[in-house]
């Protein structure tokens, strides 16, 4: 998750607002993901209420977040775009 | 185990030729093979282009970077797919049936990679969570 928690979006990548906590709010997704059947293969795209980072591609704020599972149970995740 | 160094090099070699249209063409030309197959990729954020089956199953795995991708949908001949791009066929995504030097993996993503894999034993679906 390193390359959204740098605090620029110059690198091209999405990234978590400041105010977030974005080991937390992964594994909250990754659990919410399992409770509402999100996965698809092995990514879920999770929305939340408010925003939790800004897409690098628009500028825009988002509430979405992907999150990446493997075999193991290990999950990371990125901002995604934003629900339409 | 097979040795993903050789398939991995041999499409760095090719970089200069893969940019963001062919990695999208080679996302269509796969997913057009399959029927109601769709698109999955986070144009700037993922690494890598996923190709979904109707029902959610991964087709393909395309990497942004450099013209390489797992084709994992046994129907389908990789030889009438984007002969410019190195693709791996297998039969279980989830088998951990590769190996890899991390080192390369890092050279071809440019960044530094996650320790929570096995390097030496792993599968497609880990290859792309390392990376996406």
């Amino acid at each position: 998750m390193a390359p959204h928690a740098t605090g620029s979006l110059a690198g091209g990548k999405s990234q978590f607002l400041h105010r977030v906590n974005e080991r937390q709010l992964v594994l909250d997704a990754a659990a919410y993901a399992d409770r509402a059947g999100l996965w698809v293969g092995n990514k879920a795209k999770v929305p939340f209420e408010s925003p939790v980072g800004v897409h690098a591609g628009t500028g825009e704020l988002t509430n979405v977040v992907n999150v990446y599972r493997n075999r193991n149970g290990f999950v990371h995740g990125a901002p995604a775009s934003p629900t339409p | 185990m097979i040795d993903l160094r050789q398939p991995i090099s041999k499409a760095m070699a090719k970089r200069g030729q893969w940019d963001t249209s062919s990695f999208v063409a080679a996302l269509h030309a796969v997913a057009s093979s399959i029927e109601n197959a769709r698109i999955d990729w986070e144009q700037g954020d993922e690494e890598w282009g996923r190709v979904l089956k109707a029902d959610g199953q991964v087709a393909a795995l395309v990497c942004v970077r450099v013209p390489f991708g797992f084709l994992c949908a046994p129907e389908m001949d990789s030889s009438h797919l984007s002969p410019e791009l190195t693709w791996v066929c297998v039969e279980d995504i989830e088998e951990p049936a590769f190996t890899v030097d991390k080192s390369l993996l890092e050279a071809v993503f440019g960044r530094e990679l996650s320790e929570n894999v096995n390097y030496g034993a792993l599968s497609a679906q880990d290859v792309w969570w390392a990376t996406v």
